[in-house]
């Protein structure tokens, strides 16, 4: 099994890679009839053509199998799980303002709050966390097995709670990742609550990251796809620069996208059967954390490239035949 | 730190010396062509220009190290991190600290009582290891500050931002107690502590001290409580929170010794008296060699393999050197 297919895209390098060999080939043909005299241009020939073939096709190996040696191939091995001695939550909400959208009753907020008290109830003895963002991540409430204390601050998160602005999922995700405490080998689960709405941040370091520090993300996205207008405090539609009515909706497809690596998970937090869903990946994302042992069987391909490298500088280094 | 796999796969970097004098030293060696200018019948070639010959060094400089990457990467380098894990539980520890004005006494100088406590309690949790600490703070109110969480930075940001009468004028020991209680009602902890640090007398809030401590007693909380402070008459400062105000004047000291012993012997705790910073320094260490509990640990060792970025930094090398060399500088062999 392959299991770093990317290094193939390395292969783009073999048809410059030929076209100099091919084109030293000629040149070289040229300059030796040039330089040898006709009286030995029999012998140059042959040794050139010699060197050089040789030259050229270990050279090309040394590259065929550097490649094949950065695919990884993995093979045999043994894959083990280990039960993990609990479950530490940290719940990543997003209060921009897009989140008071209705098109989730009774607001997109209000649902994934109701959903994180239901998590809570379902998972009794694990340890919670809680982390809101807009323009950057806050850390309202550390890992803690007290969830009363959830509970007490849960009906409070709305967008006046912080002045920044903006919606920075990135900054969000990253102050969660980082809330962890250390020490214990407790399953690490993000579970965030956003509609991707006026995304500023990168993700592609995200998944990376999660991944190295062994946390797993799921996501629920909020709002619909037709999406629904924004009022303000005063209960007037919000309008954009051009005095058009702002329309909020679930950026569905940046999340998807998100979830595309194999630790995060998307679920749509209008589903009937979400709570029910998360809890299961919850449930298999703690249930083992599975260790793959399988060794990678790059050396073979590495010791292999590298006998090619000595062979290559060895056909310049020897003179045949007394030549060059 | 970084070990190897197969470290005898080191030894083969041995040969790269001999292979660097055959190629660049060794007078022999092949890839150079001797020839007869009469043959050649042109102009004589001009001496090689001093940059090119400083960038072809340094490609081959590059080709080498690159050569000795892949020699390392096959001895299967791999990054190597240690990582101590807990298998027993923490005790979990709850501070409950009076935030009355009268905290802002003087008797504990340089600072007055509220900060020499903050400072204890500094000192207290940066020498515990894995035990849950948590934090509540009362005046004519009661909240939890922190909840009991292994996050010691979190919590000691939330310390420092504690402000005296933040919480109103009053003190609401018997609802400290309770908020306490309250917060460690889900904890699966053995062993469970709430510190009371306080230099007066319960004056506010619906819960009676007593009653609170039979709460804690009934759910096995031990209750170690400090009466921080001298007697006699105090000079004090402090600024309200909500006006900017400056009080200063003196006030008449002393904390209910009575309720705070019957509070610690309900719950199995013990009282301590603190009329000055080192005393409550001293109260403090004893507390925290009581309530120590064998830990046991086991260390993780972390294994990171990272031959795929060295062989990838050699590879890259070797090939810079190869299109350099054949490409811009066109060498024929």
């Amino acid at each position: 099994m392959v299991s770093r297919p990317d290094a193939f895209l390395l292969f783009f390098i073999l048809p410059p890679l030929l076209f100099v060999l091919f084109k030293r080939y000629k040149r070289g043909k040229r300059d030796l009839t040039a330089i040898g005299g006709k009286w030995r241009s029999g012998l140059l020939m042959d040794v050139f053509l010699i060197k050089w073939f040789f030259s050229s096709l270990l050279i090309t190996l040394f590259v065929i199998f550097s490649i094949l040696s950065l695919a990884e191939f993995t093979g045999g091995g043994k894959t083990t799980a280990e039960p993990s001695s609990g479950i530490d939550l940290v719940f990543t909400v997003d209060i921009s303002g897009s989140m008071l959208g209705t098109d989730v009753y009774p607001s997109r907020l209000k649902r994934s709050t109701d959903l994180i008290s239901a998590f809570v109830e379902n998972l009794p003895g694990e340890r919670f966390g809680l982390v809101v963002f807009k323009g950057s991540g806050i850390k309202i409430i550390p890992i803690t097995e007290d969830s009363s204390s959830l509970n007490t601050v849960l009906p409070y998160l709305n967008p006046d709670m912080f002045s920044s602005k903006g919606s920075n999922l990135e900054t969000g995700i990253t102050t969660a990742v980082n809330s962890f405490t250390s020490g214990e080998e407790r399953k690490k689960i993000v579970l965030v609550f956003t509609d991707g709405e006026s995304f500023s941040g990168s993700t592609s370091l995200l998944a990376k990251e999660a991944k190295m520090k062994d946390v797993s993300i799921i996501i629920f996205g909020t709002g619909t796809d037709q999406g629904t207008e924004l009022y303000n405090q005063s209960g007037e539609p919000v309008l954009d620069n051009k005095g058009n009515i702002v329309i909020s909706r679930q950026n569905r497809a940046l999340l998807q996208e998100l979830a595309l690596s194999e630790n995060i998970f998307y679920l749509n937090i209008s589903d009937s059967s979400v709570l029910n869903n998360s809890l299961d990946i919850i449930n298999k994302q703690a249930g083992a954390s599975v260790i793959n042992n399988k060794e990678s069987q790059y050396q073979f391909f590495l010791s292999a490239a590298i006998l090619f490298l000595f062979l290559y500088i060895s056909v310049r280094i020897f003179p045949w035949k007394n030549t060059f | 730190m970084i070990t190897f796999d197969f470290p005898g796969m080191l030894l083969f970097i041995a040969i790269l010396p001999p292979f660097i004098f055959l190629r660049h030293f060794w007078k022999n060696r092949g890839g150079r062509l001797s020839f007869s200018f009469t043959i050649w019948q042109k102009e004589v070639f001009k001496p090689g220009i001093y940059l090119s010959k400083i960038i072809l060094f340094l490609s081959s400089v590059f080709f080498w190290i690159g050569f000795l990457l892949l020699l390392i990467a096959n001895a299967g380098p791999s990054l190597v991190s240690k990582e101590k894990i807990y298998l027993t539980r923490g005790i979990d520890i709850i501070f409950v600290l009076d935030e009355s004005p009268s905290m802002a006494g003087k008797d504990f100088l340089p600072d007055n009582r509220f900060e020499s406590a903050k400072n204890v309690i500094k000192t207290f949790v940066q020498g515990r290891d894995h035990d849950p600490i948590g934090l509540v703070s009362f005046g004519k109110n009661a909240v939890l500050r922190v909840p009991p969480g292994l996050d010691y930075e979190y919590f000691l940001e939330h310390l420092e931002g504690l402000q005296l009468m933040d919480l109103g004028n009053g003190t609401a020991m018997g609802m400290g107690i309770a908020v306490a209680c309250l917060h460690l009602d889900k904890s699966t902890a053995k062993e469970k502590v709430i510190i009371l640090l306080t230099d007066g007398d319960n004056n506010a809030g619906e819960i009676l001290p007593e009653s609170a401590a039979n709460i804690a007693s009934a759910m096995g909380i031990r209750i170690y409580s400090v009466g921080i402070g001298s007697s006699g008459e105090v000079p004090l400062e402090f600024t309200d929170p909500e006006t900017g105000k400056i009080y200063r004047g003196m006030y008449e000291s002393g904390y209910n010794e009575d309720i705070l012993k019957e509070i610690s012997e309900i719950t199995n705790g013990e009282f301590f008296q603190a009329q000055s910073p080192g005393a409550l320094g001293t109260i403090m260490s004893s507390i925290d060699s009581l309530e120590r509990i064998e830990k046991r640990t086991k260390l993780v060792i972390n294994t990171k393999p990272i031959h795929r970025e060295v062989i990838l930094i050699g590879f890259i090398l070797i090939l810079f050197d190869f299109f350099l060399k054949k490409w811009i500088f066109r060498e024929v062999l």
